[in-house]
């Protein structure tokens, strides 16, 4: 193949995943402007946003990954009784994975901003939010990315390609969507205390 | 190494990786804080923050996981002229050139109609700017992904050369055992050599060594179902 060749296949095979997840980056996208005033009243969340986002595509992309490579190799059946160790297993690490991740990007961009001399909100908020976010998002991420999985390869489809998208187009979505949630949510608890 | 599918040795493999990646992303959210005011100002700035990350990321991981395929299927060379390596990053540009000036007037777009703010002359920068923005992304990604590419390909010819080394001493280690055979039955018509058989990509450089080492050696190239006499 030339280099022509190589380049037309490629460019071909990518673009309607890309596409796929322009449309839910901007639907992200939209929200986060949308929540400017949170942003304002949690200084030091802006400085987040990439870590959590990041971190959503990160731990479902494996998660989906591990799972499609489980279906090759027939480690596990393409149906949810939530009797099946290996899937429970898998979803329940992905889901400490994420929390973990997000509560250590919390506390790191705390004393970083700290030690900078920002502005920052305190402490127990921004864990809040990462938890809350980390949390409800993973629950959400977890049932799309198995259940699309799932459903892609009962009807014959490869499931390594549909995961990528699959999860960079909601793991945009919904990251910023519990994020906007997680935010309000412990700030109204913390409005009550 | 498989990992096994437990909840603690899932956590195990993944967790380093995932701590180490979000001080990585956390340099990245210092850079957006920084210019924090004018992202409230001008709202379509931060509409395209999540696509603008999101499709960066996409073009280099849809690079990587095409390359790193090619990689395990023998089909790539590390090679500036290399065929796929070359298409695979001409793909990627083009796609570049494609995707962000979309993301651009999407995000004008969806600021107008979402949010209603007014766009002034930052709107008319955005798709230059995202433009420029994601074509320096793209460019460091697929630095940083040759660059990973050729570790993989040094690591590999590392793990060569050892393993040459460890058939070399094997040779040699045989030549000495039967140099002191063969003292015992001097005047044999016929010197008995040793043979050793390696996989081909081996053979040059197993070659190499023993002659480094003075040993009388060559390399010859043996194909499947040669009889033992053709080889002389």
């Amino acid at each position: 193949m030339t280099v022509r060749d190589v380049a037309i296949e490629a460019y071909k095979e990518a673009l309607p995943a890309l596409a796929a997840s322009l449309v839910g980056g901007l639907v992200a996208g939209v929200v986060l402007g949308g929540m400017r005033a949170e942003l304002r009243a949690v200084p030091g969340l802006l400085v987040l946003v990439p870590a959590l986002l990041a971190t959503r595509g990160n731990v479902y992309g494996s998660l989906g990954a591990r799972i499609a490579t489980a279906l090759h190799q027939g480690l596990i059946e393409p149906r949810v009784t939530g009797g099946d160790e290996r899937l429970r297993a898998a979803a329940t690490a992905a889901l400490a994975n994420g929390v973990l991740t997000s509560t250590f990007a919390a506390v790191v961009a705390f004393f970083l901003l700290t030690f900078l001399g920002s502005r920052v909100a305190p402490l127990s908020i921004l864990v809040g939010v990462a938890i809350v976010a980390g949390l409800l998002s993973g629950i959400v991420l977890t049932v799309v990315v198995v259940s699309v999985v799932f459903a892609g390869y009962r009807r014959g489809r490869n499931p390594d390609t549909i995961v990528g998208p699959v999860v960079t187009t909601t793991g945009d979505v919904f990251g910023v969507l519990f994020l906007l949630i997680a935010v309000r949510t412990v700030l109204a608890v913390a409005g009550v205390f | 190494m498989p990992t096994e599918w437990t909840v603690r040795a899932i956590t195990r493999a993944m967790l380093p990786v995932l701590l180490v990646l979000t001080l990585v992303e956390l340099g990245s959210g210092l850079v957006l804080g920084s210019f924090e005011a004018q992202l409230f100002r001008y709202p379509s700035l931060l509409v395209l923050v999540p696509v603008t990350i999101g499709t960066a990321g996409n073009l280099g991981s849809v690079l990587a996981a095409r390359l790193s395929t090619s990689f395990h299927l023998g089909t790539l060379s590390f090679s500036p002229r290399d065929d796929e390596l070359a298409g695979n990053a001409v793909a990627t540009l083009a796609l570049a050139v494609t995707v962000f000036p979309v993301i651009g007037a999407g995000a004008w777009v969806a600021t107008l109609l979402a949010i209603g703010a007014p766009l002034g002359a930052i709107g008319r920068w955005l798709l230059v700017g995202d433009l420029l923005a994601g074509l320096l992304a793209v460019l460091a990604s697929v630095g940083g992904i040759a660059l990973l590419v050729g570790f993989a390909f040094a690591q590999e010819a590392a793990a060569i050369r050892r393993f040459d080394h460890a058939l070399a001493d094997a040779a040699e280690a045989a030549l000495a055992s039967n140099g002191a055979g063969s003292g015992s039955t001097a005047g044999a018509d016929r010197e008995e050599r040793p043979v050793l058989v390696v996989p081909a990509r081996h053979a040059a450089g197993v070659a190499a060594i023993l002659r480094e080492r003075d040993v009388d050696a060559t390399a010859q190239r043996v194909e499947i179902g040669d009889s033992p006499a053709s080889v002389s």
